[in-house]
Protein backbone atom coordinates (compact mmCIF):
# COMPACT_ATOMS: atom_id res chain seq x y z
CA UNK A 1 0.00 0.00 0.00
CA UNK A 2 2.39 2.33 -1.17
CA UNK A 3 0.02 5.21 -2.23
CA UNK A 4 -1.94 5.06 1.07
CA UNK A 5 1.42 5.58 3.26
CA UNK A 6 2.23 8.53 0.90
CA UNK A 7 -1.16 9.89 1.97
CA UNK A 8 -0.91 9.75 5.05
CA UNK A 9 3.31 10.32 5.12
CA UNK A 10 2.12 13.83 3.12
CA UNK A 11 -1.15 14.52 5.37
CA UNK A 12 1.51 14.80 8.74
CA UNK A 13 4.94 16.33 7.27
CA UNK A 14 4.70 17.67 3.97
CA UNK A 15 0.91 19.21 4.04
CA UNK A 16 0.64 19.87 7.22
CA UNK A 17 -2.67 21.38 8.01
CA UNK A 18 -1.68 24.08 11.03
CA UNK A 19 1.76 24.75 9.46
CA UNK A 20 1.83 24.25 6.24
CA UNK A 21 -1.42 25.27 5.04
CA UNK A 22 -2.28 27.34 8.44
CA UNK A 23 -5.58 25.11 8.98
CA UNK A 24 -6.70 24.89 12.72
CA UNK A 25 -4.38 27.45 14.03
CA UNK A 26 -7.06 28.64 17.05
CA UNK A 27 -6.52 25.74 19.41
CA UNK A 28 -2.97 24.99 18.36
CA UNK A 29 -2.27 28.67 19.97
CA UNK A 30 -5.22 28.17 23.04
CA UNK A 31 -4.61 24.35 24.13
CA UNK A 32 -0.77 24.49 23.97
CA UNK A 33 0.13 26.42 27.21
CA UNK A 34 0.38 22.63 29.52
CA UNK A 35 1.50 18.87 28.15
CA UNK A 36 -1.36 17.33 29.47
CA UNK A 37 -3.81 19.99 27.75
CA UNK A 38 -2.30 19.69 24.66
CA UNK A 39 -2.50 15.77 24.73
CA UNK A 40 -6.02 15.85 25.53
CA UNK A 41 -6.78 18.45 22.48
CA UNK A 42 -4.75 16.10 19.76
CA UNK A 43 -6.35 13.45 21.10
CA UNK A 44 -10.01 15.27 20.80
CA UNK A 45 -9.08 16.38 17.26
CA UNK A 46 -7.82 13.10 16.10
CA UNK A 47 -10.94 11.22 16.74
CA UNK A 48 -13.68 14.03 15.85
CA UNK A 49 -11.38 14.51 12.30
CA UNK A 50 -11.18 10.35 11.16
CA UNK A 51 -14.38 10.12 12.12
CA UNK A 52 -16.22 12.99 10.69
CA UNK A 53 -13.98 12.88 7.34
CA UNK A 54 -15.32 9.29 7.41
CA UNK A 55 -18.76 10.19 8.31
CA UNK A 56 -18.84 13.17 5.70
CA UNK A 57 -17.35 11.23 2.92
CA UNK A 58 -20.76 8.67 3.34
CA UNK A 59 -22.74 11.28 3.48
CA UNK A 60 -21.69 13.10 0.22
CA UNK A 61 -21.24 9.21 -1.63
CA UNK A 62 -24.65 7.98 -0.10
CA UNK A 63 -27.07 10.73 0.26
CA UNK A 64 -25.94 14.16 -1.54
CA UNK A 65 -24.52 12.90 -5.24
CA UNK A 66 -26.91 10.34 -5.74
CA UNK A 67 -29.88 13.08 -4.68
CA UNK A 68 -27.81 16.23 -6.54
CA UNK A 69 -27.95 17.87 -3.48
CA UNK A 70 -24.44 19.01 -3.24
CA UNK A 71 -25.61 22.33 -2.45
CA UNK A 72 -26.31 21.54 1.36
CA UNK A 73 -22.65 20.19 1.33
CA UNK A 74 -20.91 22.44 3.51
CA UNK A 75 -23.87 23.12 6.21
CA UNK A 76 -24.30 19.01 6.11
CA UNK A 77 -20.83 18.92 6.78
CA UNK A 78 -20.77 21.04 9.39
CA UNK A 79 -23.55 19.29 11.50
CA UNK A 80 -22.07 15.89 11.49
CA UNK A 81 -18.76 17.90 12.41
CA UNK A 82 -20.89 19.54 15.45
CA UNK A 83 -22.47 16.18 16.22
CA UNK A 84 -19.36 14.79 16.64
CA UNK A 85 -17.65 16.97 19.13
CA UNK A 86 -20.49 17.20 21.04
CA UNK A 87 -20.47 13.83 21.52
CA UNK A 88 -16.54 13.92 22.27
CA UNK A 89 -17.44 16.61 24.75
CA UNK A 90 -20.06 14.63 26.28
CA UNK A 91 -17.25 11.14 26.80
CA UNK A 92 -14.66 13.71 28.30
CA UNK A 93 -16.59 15.37 30.74
CA UNK A 94 -17.74 12.30 32.32
CA UNK A 95 -14.53 10.27 31.90
CA UNK A 96 -11.53 13.10 32.22
CA UNK A 97 -13.81 16.06 34.04
CA UNK A 98 -10.26 17.92 35.00
CA UNK A 99 -8.96 17.79 31.00
CA UNK A 100 -13.16 18.94 30.38
CA UNK A 101 -12.05 22.03 32.38
CA UNK A 102 -8.67 22.90 30.98
CA UNK A 103 -10.13 22.32 27.42
CA UNK A 104 -13.10 24.46 28.74
CA UNK A 105 -14.20 26.24 25.47
CA UNK A 106 -11.65 25.14 22.79
CA UNK A 107 -13.32 21.20 23.35
CA UNK A 108 -16.36 22.97 21.51
CA UNK A 109 -14.95 24.92 19.17
CA UNK A 110 -13.24 21.90 17.34
CA UNK A 111 -16.10 22.19 15.46
CA UNK A 112 -15.13 25.49 13.94
CA UNK A 113 -11.68 24.13 13.78
CA UNK A 114 -11.51 24.51 9.84
CA UNK A 115 -9.01 22.01 9.59
CA UNK A 116 -11.97 19.37 10.17
CA UNK A 117 -14.23 21.27 7.54
CA UNK A 118 -11.00 21.00 5.38
CA UNK A 119 -10.33 17.55 5.48
CA UNK A 120 -13.68 16.75 4.23
CA UNK A 121 -13.61 19.57 1.97
CA UNK A 122 -10.66 17.95 0.47
CA UNK A 123 -11.70 14.79 0.34
CA UNK A 124 -14.76 15.79 -1.86
CA UNK A 125 -12.39 17.52 -4.25
CA UNK A 126 -9.74 15.02 -4.77
CA UNK A 127 -12.41 12.36 -5.40
CA UNK A 128 -10.32 9.90 -3.16
CA UNK A 129 -11.93 6.14 -2.42
CA UNK A 130 -13.18 5.40 1.37
CA UNK A 131 -10.09 4.68 2.44
CA UNK A 132 -7.52 7.09 1.60
CA UNK A 133 -10.65 9.62 2.77
CA UNK A 134 -9.85 7.85 6.43
CA UNK A 135 -6.02 7.89 5.81
CA UNK A 136 -6.38 11.19 4.98
CA UNK A 137 -8.05 12.74 7.93
CA UNK A 138 -6.07 10.54 9.92
CA UNK A 139 -2.79 11.66 8.85
CA UNK A 140 -4.18 15.28 8.91
CA UNK A 141 -5.04 14.69 12.70
CA UNK A 142 -1.71 12.69 13.25
CA UNK A 143 -0.22 16.36 12.31
CA UNK A 144 -2.14 18.36 14.16
CA UNK A 145 -1.11 16.07 17.16
CA UNK A 146 2.07 16.20 16.39
CA UNK A 147 2.25 19.79 15.80
CA UNK A 148 0.14 20.57 19.33
CA UNK A 149 2.72 18.44 21.33
CA UNK A 150 5.87 20.52 19.87
CA UNK A 151 4.70 23.80 20.44
CA UNK A 152 3.54 23.07 23.98
CA UNK A 153 6.72 21.19 24.67
CA UNK A 154 8.54 24.57 23.26
CA UNK A 155 6.16 26.92 25.28
CA UNK A 156 7.23 25.09 28.59
CA UNK A 157 10.59 25.53 27.75
CA UNK A 158 10.32 29.30 27.02
CA UNK A 159 9.20 29.72 30.88
CA UNK A 160 12.09 29.11 31.57
CA UNK A 161 13.71 31.93 29.26
CA UNK A 162 13.46 35.50 29.84
CA UNK A 163 11.88 37.20 26.91
CA UNK A 164 11.90 40.54 26.11
CA UNK A 165 8.78 42.79 27.30
CA UNK A 166 7.52 43.40 24.07
CA UNK A 167 7.93 39.62 22.84
CA UNK A 168 6.47 38.35 25.61
CA UNK A 169 2.84 36.39 25.31
CA UNK A 170 1.23 35.87 21.80
CA UNK A 171 4.45 37.36 20.37
CA UNK A 172 6.82 35.00 21.20
CA UNK A 173 4.34 32.05 20.43
CA UNK A 174 3.69 33.56 16.72
CA UNK A 175 7.54 33.49 16.39
CA UNK A 176 8.17 30.12 17.60
CA UNK A 177 5.25 28.94 15.34
CA UNK A 178 6.55 30.89 12.44
CA UNK A 179 10.24 28.77 12.91
CA UNK A 180 8.29 25.71 13.30
CA UNK A 181 6.33 26.36 9.91
CA UNK A 182 9.68 27.31 8.28
CA UNK A 183 11.53 24.15 9.91
CA UNK A 184 8.21 22.01 7.68
CA UNK A 185 8.94 24.22 4.81
CA UNK A 186 11.74 21.70 4.42
CA UNK A 187 9.52 18.72 3.68
CA UNK A 188 8.19 20.40 0.36
CA UNK A 189 9.52 18.22 -2.61
CA UNK A 190 9.32 14.56 -0.61
CA UNK A 191 5.67 14.72 -1.95
CA UNK A 192 6.91 12.06 -5.04
CA UNK B 1 -39.67 21.71 -6.02
CA UNK B 2 -38.83 17.90 -5.34
CA UNK B 3 -35.29 19.48 -4.89
CA UNK B 4 -36.36 21.64 -1.90
CA UNK B 5 -38.35 19.17 -0.34
CA UNK B 6 -35.68 16.31 -0.33
CA UNK B 7 -33.33 18.82 0.91
CA UNK B 8 -36.17 19.72 3.53
CA UNK B 9 -35.85 16.19 4.55
CA UNK B 10 -32.24 15.44 4.87
CA UNK B 11 -31.48 17.93 7.01
CA UNK B 12 -34.49 17.79 9.09
CA UNK B 13 -33.90 14.15 9.13
CA UNK B 14 -30.03 13.95 9.48
CA UNK B 15 -30.73 16.90 12.85
CA UNK B 16 -33.36 14.70 13.99
CA UNK B 17 -31.39 11.25 13.77
CA UNK B 18 -28.22 13.13 15.48
CA UNK B 19 -30.06 14.53 18.16
CA UNK B 20 -31.39 11.85 19.45
CA UNK B 21 -28.16 9.99 19.21
CA UNK B 22 -26.90 12.63 21.52
CA UNK B 23 -29.38 12.66 23.77
CA UNK B 24 -28.84 8.65 24.37
CA UNK B 25 -24.81 9.18 24.81
CA UNK B 26 -25.48 12.15 27.39
CA UNK B 27 -27.98 9.86 29.55
CA UNK B 28 -25.19 7.27 28.82
CA UNK B 29 -22.25 9.24 29.98
CA UNK B 30 -23.35 11.03 33.09
CA UNK B 31 -21.48 14.49 33.94
CA UNK B 32 -19.32 14.21 37.26
CA UNK B 33 -17.64 17.23 38.56
CA UNK B 34 -16.84 15.67 41.68
CA UNK B 35 -12.70 14.87 40.31
CA UNK B 36 -12.74 19.17 39.75
CA UNK B 37 -13.89 20.18 42.55
CA UNK B 38 -11.89 18.10 44.58
CA UNK B 39 -8.49 19.20 42.65
CA UNK B 40 -9.78 22.98 43.35
CA UNK B 41 -10.50 22.40 47.19
CA UNK B 42 -6.70 20.69 47.39
CA UNK B 43 -5.47 23.90 46.29
CA UNK B 44 -7.51 26.21 48.45
CA UNK B 45 -5.99 27.43 51.63
CA UNK B 46 -9.18 25.74 54.18
CA UNK B 47 -9.18 28.67 56.01
CA UNK B 48 -12.88 28.93 55.74
CA UNK B 49 -13.05 32.39 55.99
CA UNK B 50 -15.91 33.00 53.91
CA UNK B 51 -14.08 36.17 52.37
CA UNK B 52 -15.42 34.89 49.25
CA UNK B 53 -18.99 35.15 49.64
CA UNK B 54 -19.33 30.85 49.95
CA UNK B 55 -19.89 29.17 53.28
CA UNK B 56 -16.64 27.99 53.35
CA UNK B 57 -13.74 26.66 50.90
CA UNK B 58 -15.65 23.54 49.50
CA UNK B 59 -18.52 25.24 48.53
CA UNK B 60 -16.32 27.95 46.77
CA UNK B 61 -14.64 25.37 44.90
CA UNK B 62 -17.77 24.38 43.83
CA UNK B 63 -18.52 27.25 42.56
CA UNK B 64 -15.25 27.87 40.79
CA UNK B 65 -16.19 24.38 39.33
CA UNK B 66 -19.19 26.29 37.88
CA UNK B 67 -17.64 29.21 36.22
CA UNK B 68 -17.30 31.20 39.66
CA UNK B 69 -14.11 33.97 38.88
CA UNK B 70 -10.77 32.60 40.65
CA UNK B 71 -9.78 35.46 42.57
CA UNK B 72 -11.86 35.49 45.43
CA UNK B 73 -9.91 33.84 48.14
CA UNK B 74 -7.24 36.78 49.94
CA UNK B 75 -5.75 34.14 52.04
CA UNK B 76 -4.69 32.12 49.19
CA UNK B 77 -3.11 36.00 47.41
CA UNK B 78 -1.53 36.05 44.16
CA UNK B 79 -0.22 32.37 44.22
CA UNK B 80 -3.88 30.35 44.71
CA UNK B 81 -4.49 32.33 41.86
CA UNK B 82 -2.31 31.42 39.75
CA UNK B 83 -2.25 27.87 40.72
CA UNK B 84 -6.29 27.91 39.93
CA UNK B 85 -5.35 29.65 36.58
CA UNK B 86 -2.90 27.26 35.69
CA UNK B 87 -4.91 24.38 36.90
CA UNK B 88 -8.37 25.37 34.87
CA UNK B 89 -6.73 26.88 32.13
CA UNK B 90 -8.29 30.20 32.69
CA UNK B 91 -6.49 33.86 32.63
CA UNK B 92 -4.94 35.31 35.98
CA UNK B 93 -6.82 38.10 37.42
CA UNK B 94 -5.61 39.95 40.17
CA UNK B 95 -7.49 40.22 43.48
CA UNK B 96 -11.41 40.53 43.18
CA UNK B 97 -11.88 44.86 44.19
CA UNK B 98 -13.75 44.16 46.84
CA UNK B 99 -11.54 42.30 49.13
CA UNK B 100 -8.85 43.29 50.79
CA UNK B 101 -5.66 41.76 50.18
CA UNK B 102 -3.46 39.39 52.70
CA UNK B 103 0.16 40.97 52.89
CA UNK B 104 1.04 38.09 55.65
CA UNK B 105 -0.05 35.72 57.69
CA UNK B 106 -2.24 36.74 60.83
CA UNK B 107 -3.59 34.94 63.78
CA UNK B 108 -6.34 36.15 66.17
CA UNK B 109 -4.98 36.57 69.97
CA UNK B 110 -7.44 37.10 72.87
CA UNK B 111 -6.76 40.11 75.13
CA UNK B 112 -7.25 37.79 78.23
CA UNK B 113 -7.42 40.21 80.73
CA UNK B 114 -10.23 42.02 78.68
CA UNK B 115 -12.08 38.60 78.30
CA UNK B 116 -15.75 38.71 79.60
CA UNK B 117 -16.11 35.16 79.12
CA UNK B 118 -19.47 35.32 76.83
CA UNK B 119 -18.66 32.15 74.22
CA UNK B 120 -19.88 34.40 71.34
CA UNK B 121 -16.52 33.71 69.97
CA UNK B 122 -16.51 30.06 70.45
CA UNK B 123 -19.21 29.82 68.28
CA UNK B 124 -17.67 31.98 65.61
CA UNK B 125 -15.11 29.78 65.19
CA UNK B 126 -15.04 27.94 62.02
CA UNK B 127 -12.52 25.41 63.17
CA UNK B 128 -12.85 24.92 66.35
CA UNK B 129 -9.77 27.13 67.40
CA UNK B 130 -10.88 28.54 70.89
CA UNK B 131 -11.85 27.27 73.85
CA UNK B 132 -13.22 28.11 77.03
CA UNK B 133 -16.75 28.27 78.84
CA UNK B 134 -19.26 30.75 79.62
CA UNK B 135 -18.52 33.15 82.11
CA UNK B 136 -15.05 31.58 81.99
CA UNK B 137 -12.02 32.93 79.78
CA UNK B 138 -11.08 31.75 76.56
CA UNK B 139 -8.29 31.18 74.59
CA UNK B 140 -7.19 30.59 71.20
CA UNK B 141 -4.65 27.89 70.68
CA UNK B 142 -2.51 29.13 68.07
CA UNK B 143 -1.59 25.88 66.10
CA UNK B 144 -5.41 25.98 64.90
CA UNK B 145 -5.89 29.27 63.79
CA UNK B 146 -6.54 29.82 60.71
CA UNK B 147 -6.43 33.90 61.07
CA UNK B 148 -9.68 33.93 58.85
CA UNK B 149 -11.75 36.77 61.58
CA UNK B 150 -14.29 35.22 62.01
CA UNK B 151 -14.49 36.12 65.68
CA UNK B 152 -13.82 39.97 65.64
CA UNK B 153 -17.50 41.10 64.57
CA UNK B 154 -19.34 39.23 67.48
CA UNK B 155 -16.83 40.16 70.65
CA UNK B 156 -18.87 42.69 72.62
CA UNK B 157 -15.61 44.09 74.17
CA UNK B 158 -13.33 43.90 71.12
CA UNK B 159 -10.66 41.81 72.95
CA UNK B 160 -9.47 39.62 70.21
CA UNK B 161 -6.60 40.98 67.56
CA UNK B 162 -4.99 39.84 64.40
CA UNK B 163 -1.61 39.71 65.09
CA UNK B 164 0.66 38.99 61.91
CA UNK B 165 2.95 35.52 62.30
CA UNK B 166 6.47 35.28 62.53
CA UNK B 167 7.71 35.66 58.89
CA UNK B 168 10.77 32.71 59.12
CA UNK B 169 8.79 30.42 57.33
CA UNK B 170 7.99 32.68 54.43
CA UNK B 171 8.85 31.35 50.55
CA UNK B 172 12.21 32.73 49.70
CA UNK B 173 12.51 34.02 45.68
CA UNK B 174 14.85 32.26 43.51
CA UNK B 175 18.33 33.98 42.52
CA UNK B 176 18.77 35.69 39.63
CA UNK B 177 21.28 35.43 36.81
CA UNK B 178 22.44 36.76 33.80
CA UNK B 179 23.04 34.23 31.48
CA UNK B 180 20.64 31.67 30.24
CA UNK B 181 21.27 27.84 30.46
CA UNK B 182 22.85 26.85 27.32
CA UNK B 183 21.96 23.33 27.52
CA UNK B 184 25.70 22.05 27.93
CA UNK B 185 25.00 19.44 30.38
CA UNK B 186 28.86 20.09 32.01
CA UNK B 187 27.02 19.86 35.61
CA UNK B 188 25.16 16.67 35.18
CA UNK B 189 28.95 14.77 34.27
CA UNK B 190 30.17 17.16 37.74
CA UNK B 191 26.69 15.87 39.95
CA UNK B 192 27.97 13.00 42.36
CA UNK B 193 24.44 12.31 42.87
CA UNK B 194 24.08 11.24 38.85
CA UNK B 195 21.14 13.67 39.01
CA UNK B 196 20.23 16.27 36.37
CA UNK B 197 21.53 19.90 37.49
CA UNK B 198 20.05 21.82 34.06
CA UNK B 199 16.91 20.07 34.17
CA UNK B 200 16.02 20.77 37.68
CA UNK B 201 17.33 24.16 37.11
CA UNK B 202 13.96 24.74 34.97
CA UNK B 203 11.90 22.93 36.79
CA UNK B 204 12.06 25.48 39.08
CA UNK B 205 8.62 26.73 39.29
CA UNK B 206 7.23 23.01 39.34
CA UNK B 207 7.35 21.22 42.09
CA UNK B 208 5.86 18.18 40.60
CA UNK B 209 8.34 17.82 37.92
CA UNK B 210 11.53 18.81 40.06
CA UNK B 211 10.33 15.63 42.48
CA UNK B 212 10.28 13.60 39.44
CA UNK B 213 14.12 14.96 38.78
CA UNK B 214 14.37 13.72 42.98
CA UNK B 215 15.39 17.51 43.92
CA UNK B 216 15.59 15.45 47.40
CA UNK B 217 18.67 13.37 46.55
CA UNK B 218 20.66 17.01 45.97
CA UNK B 219 23.27 17.17 48.47
CA UNK B 220 23.96 21.00 47.67
CA UNK B 221 27.85 20.04 46.68
CA UNK B 222 27.99 23.00 44.69
CA UNK B 223 30.29 21.37 42.25
CA UNK B 224 27.44 21.71 39.51
CA UNK B 225 27.96 25.42 40.27
CA UNK B 226 31.80 25.20 39.40
CA UNK B 227 31.35 23.50 36.12
CA UNK B 228 28.92 25.69 34.84
CA UNK B 229 29.91 28.21 32.27
CA UNK B 230 27.12 30.33 32.57
CA UNK B 231 27.81 30.97 36.34
CA UNK B 232 24.18 30.12 36.84
CA UNK B 233 23.43 30.25 40.52
CA UNK B 234 22.97 26.00 40.22
CA UNK B 235 22.93 25.05 43.97
CA UNK B 236 21.24 28.65 45.64
CA UNK B 237 18.51 27.66 43.84
CA UNK B 238 18.15 24.27 44.31
CA UNK B 239 18.29 25.48 48.61
CA UNK B 240 15.60 27.45 47.92
CA UNK B 241 13.55 25.05 45.79
CA UNK B 242 13.63 22.33 48.56
CA UNK B 243 12.95 25.59 50.93
CA UNK B 244 9.94 26.49 49.19
CA UNK B 245 8.51 22.84 48.75
CA UNK B 246 8.73 21.98 52.32
CA UNK B 247 6.47 25.55 53.02
CA UNK B 248 4.08 24.38 50.77
CA UNK B 249 4.01 20.19 52.03
CA UNK B 250 3.77 22.09 55.55
CA UNK B 251 1.01 24.19 54.12
CA UNK B 252 -1.07 21.26 52.50
CA UNK B 253 -0.76 19.62 55.84
CA UNK B 254 -2.24 22.35 57.67
CA UNK B 255 -5.22 22.72 55.09
CA UNK B 256 -5.68 19.32 55.40
CA UNK B 257 -6.11 19.38 59.54
CA UNK B 258 -8.41 22.89 59.21
CA UNK B 259 -10.66 21.22 56.60
CA UNK B 260 -11.53 18.33 59.06
CA UNK B 261 -11.81 20.26 61.54
CA UNK B 262 -13.97 22.54 59.89
CA UNK B 263 -16.18 19.49 58.72
CA UNK B 264 -16.59 18.38 62.59
CA UNK B 265 -17.71 21.72 63.36
CA UNK B 266 -20.16 21.84 61.05
CA UNK B 267 -21.32 18.38 61.85
CA UNK B 268 -21.43 19.23 65.78
CA UNK B 269 -23.31 22.44 64.52
CA UNK B 270 -26.21 20.33 62.75
CA UNK B 271 -25.83 18.00 65.49
CA UNK B 272 -26.94 20.36 68.33
CA UNK B 273 -29.46 22.54 65.81
CA UNK B 274 -31.37 18.87 65.09
CA UNK B 275 -31.60 18.18 68.64
CA UNK B 276 -32.67 21.85 69.51
CA UNK B 277 -35.64 21.09 67.25
CA UNK B 278 -36.62 17.33 68.04
CA UNK B 279 -36.86 18.54 71.53
CA UNK B 280 -40.51 18.78 72.99
CA UNK B 281 -42.08 22.74 73.01
CA UNK B 282 -43.38 24.28 76.63
CA UNK B 283 -46.45 24.28 75.13
CA UNK B 284 -47.07 20.55 74.01
CA UNK B 285 -45.38 20.01 77.35
CA UNK B 286 -48.30 21.91 79.19
CA UNK B 287 -50.60 20.12 76.86
CA UNK B 288 -49.31 16.89 77.70
CA UNK B 289 -49.39 16.97 81.29
CA UNK B 290 -53.22 18.76 81.25
CA UNK B 291 -54.33 15.79 79.76
CA UNK B 292 -52.54 13.43 81.98
CA UNK B 293 -53.99 14.89 84.74
CA UNK B 294 -57.56 15.16 83.43
CA UNK B 295 -56.73 11.38 82.76
CA UNK B 296 -55.61 10.85 86.22
CA UNK B 297 -58.57 12.69 88.37
CA UNK B 298 -61.98 10.97 87.87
Amino acid sequence: MPETLTILLSAIFVNNFVVVQFLGLCPFMGASQKMSSAIGMAAATTFVLTLASAMSFLIEHTILLPLNLEYLRIITFIVVIAVLVQFTEVVIRATQPILHQVLGIFLPLITTNCAVLGVALINVRQNQSFLDAIILGFGAALGFSLLIVIFSAIRLKQESYRIPQPFQGAAVNMISAGLISLAFLGFTGMNT
Amino acid sequence: MTGIILAILLLGGLALFTGLLLQISAAHFSADDSDVINAINELLPQSQCAQCGFAGCRPYAEAVAEGESINRCPPGGTALIENLAGLLNRPELPLAEELTAIDQPVSAVIRENDCIGCSLCIKACPVDAIIGAPQLMHTIVQSDCTGCGLCLPPCPVDCIDLIPVSHSNAARRLPNFDIPCIHCSECMLACPRELAPQQLFLAANNAAHADQLRLSDCIECSLCDRSCPSELPLTRTFQVMKHNNKILLEERAMALRFEKKYARHEQRLAGSASQVATRPKPSEAEELLTTLRNQLSP
